[in-house]
């Protein structure tokens, strides 16, 4: 769903042609006209569009923040590519929030991305054991606690279903990655591993869905 | 057989592909039977996650993709940076360093001055004023120390045989300082504060039964002091903390204990038992309260170990019977106590130039 801010939602014109915009096709955002589409209203494009896992909407959101939080990490005695591991993971966290559906912006995305940066860089240089005070922000920050620690669980779960996929071996791996992560059809894949028919390699999909079940949940119980 | 076959209809049924009776079949499986409502719930978890997965991993494919396009547009910069952000960089990087330039820098530029003026023309004149000055300034200090050998050298007599020793403190500013009796068993006395200078003191009163002794400090050196920091008081609690001031030694010892009993030994009234680290020459010393007040006058230790104490009450009387003589009406108690509440470092920095090194000689 898009968040609709209030005065809107009285207009379904409107509210269509963002749905429109929505049902499977890569948004343009530079086709929108700024001048028409309020901020707020531009943003939450962009999240959709993140959600969506839209090229254009990573590079667009690159484009406007990049420097910022570049500007940010170099001043608090980082380099250019530690900002680059800042931003990517901040993009990421900023992908599972709006995947999760429950995603509404309370302050400009600006204010969200420096937050997530800047709450991330100072956890890293803890780390790190470098020197730092943390200094009192000049821009503006929210809590963003909560959402880091979401991201962690999504890591954590991440890195169990990795090691649970490497563990099932071949083909079983490249069959479970090709039909639920390439998202390819079953009669690709049965030509593509060599299956005489899609059915055989179908049961052979569950076969192996059945095996990873095993060693998924072992680690995930373990947790 | 059976669970690839669930996890098939659970695929299906998570998709929507079930037609409307064998969903409502399916469901009535789920129903009646737990053990497989669990394992649905289970390959539905799974599915979600392997969802979830597959997403992500899009995304973080996806995003390197931009961002090594971005990098080839110089939106992101990877390793090299221009204008602002390159000065700001470099400039944190190599400050300290920059810190450490300046200073050698600094320091070779002074040193390249102070050279020049060492072998400038007009330097031995310079220095021969120098020098007359510090034979003058060696001279003064020279005549001081003299001086205050000899005082010392009048204050105690070359001749004079040490007889006894302990510790006393003020009891009024204008020099009056109380201690025990037997701590006095020569005719000259010599109170030595803190910081080493000493005094000539005068008996005033002694009292060999309660081992009381008023001193009064009778030297033109000694600066009467505006008030002191404690006042006395003859309330007491037992198992109260209390601590003390003297001088077992030359230095200034400092310990603390505990007030034991309120009579002293064998039920002495006279005095109170305390626990406290005590050695020969804390005679005479204070016993101070938490507060800071004095409660006792230190006086002497059993073969037990314990340790006794003067009560403040007689300090009291000592005083009142001195004051009918007109030589001594002068003598006035201090009422106000000006480090109750102070940390006990604190108390004991005040109360420590009020405390004294007392020396009897014949």
């Amino acid at each position: 769903m898009i968040f609709i801010p209030d005065s809107e939602k009285g207009n379904p014109t409107r509210i269509k042609f963002i749905f429109v915009k929505h049902t499977g096709l890569p948004i343009n955002i530079n086709s929108i006209n700024t001048n028409r589409v309020s901020n707020l209203e531009k943003e939450n494009l962009l999240l959709e569009g993140l959600a969506l896992n839209d090229r254009q909407a990573i590079e667009t959101i690159y484009r406007d923040y990049y420097a910022m939080v570049l500007a940010f990490i170099l001043h608090n005695s980082g380099n250019p590519d530690e900002a680059r591991d800042i931003f990517q993971e901040a993009m990421i966290v900023l992908f599972e929030k709006s995947v999760s559906g429950s995603f509404v912006l309370t302050c400009q995305l600006k204010t969200y991305i420096y937050s997530i940066c800047r709450r991330l860089w100072f956890k890293r240089l803890q780390q790190l054991q470098r020197f730092y005070i943390s200094p009192e922000s000049l821009e503006e920050t929210i809590p963003v606690e909560e959402d880091l620690e979401n991201h962690e669980k999504r890591n954590t779960d991440f890195s169990i279903m990795e090691s649970a996929l490497a563990k099932i071996g071949e083909p079983c791996k490249g069959l479970l990655e090709a039909y639920y992560i390439q998202k390819k059809n079953m009669q690709e894949i049965a030509e593509g591993f060599g299956y005489t028919n899609a059915d055989n390699a179908k049961t052979q999909k569950y076969k192996c869905l059945m095996r990873l079940k095993k060693l998924f949940f072992a680690q995930y119980k373990n947790l | 057989m059976d669970d690839i076959l669930l996890l098939e209809a659970t695929e299906r049924y998570m998709k929507g592909e079930m037609l409307a009776q064998e969903k409502a079949f399916f469901e009535d499986l789920r129903k009646s039977n737990p053990e497989i409502d669990h394992l649905v719930v289970e390959h539905i978890f799974l599915f979600n996650e392997l969802g979830k997965h597959g997403n992500s991993r899009n995304f973080k494919h996806n995003l390197i993709e931009a961002q090594i396009k971005l990098t080839e547009e110089g939106v992101i910069n990877k390793s090299t940076l221009n204008g602002k952000a390159k000065f700001v960089y470099m400039w944190k990087k190599y400050k300290r360093i920059a810190a450490v330039a300046a200073s050698i820098a600094g320091i070779v530029s002074i040193l390249t001055v102070v050279l020049a003026i060492v072998y400038s023309n007009n330097k031995s004149n310079k220095d021969l004023i120098q020098l007359s000055n510090e034979v003058k300034s060696l001279k003064d200090s020279q005549t001081a120390t003299n001086k205050e050998l000899s005082e010392v050298k009048r204050k105690t007599d070359p001749k004079a045989i040490f007889k006894s020793g302990g510790t006393g403190f003020l009891i009024d500013g204008k020099g009056y300082l109380i201690t025990n009796a037997h701590v006095l068993k020569g005719k000259t006395i010599i109170a030595t504060n803190d910081k080493g200078q000493q005094f000539l003191a005068k008996l005033c009163m002694k009292d060999e039964i309660r081992d009381i002794a008023v001193l009064k400090i009778d030297d033109k050196d000694f600066k009467p002091y505006s008030a002191l920091p404690y006042k006395i008081n003859n309330v007491v609690n037992l198992a109260e903390p209390i601590y003390t001031m003297g001088y077992p030694k030359d230095e200034i010892v400092y310990g603390e204990g505990y007030l034991s009993s309120e009579t002293g030994y064998k039920s002495d009234t006279l005095s109170y038992q305390i626990s406290i680290a005590a050695d020969h020459g804390n005679s005479g010393g204070p016993v101070l309260n938490k507060n800071g007040d004095v409660i006792g006058i230190l006086t002497d230790k059993s073969e037990g170990g314990s340790v006794f104490a003067v009560k403040s009450h007689y300090i009291f009387t000592a005083v009142e019977n001195l004051k009918k003589d007109p030589e001594y009406n002068n003598i006035k108690l201090n009422s106000t106590n000006t480090i109750k509440g102070m940390i006990r470092e604190q108390q004991v920095k005040k109360v420590n130039n009020c405390v004294f090194l007392i020396r009897s000689y014949e």
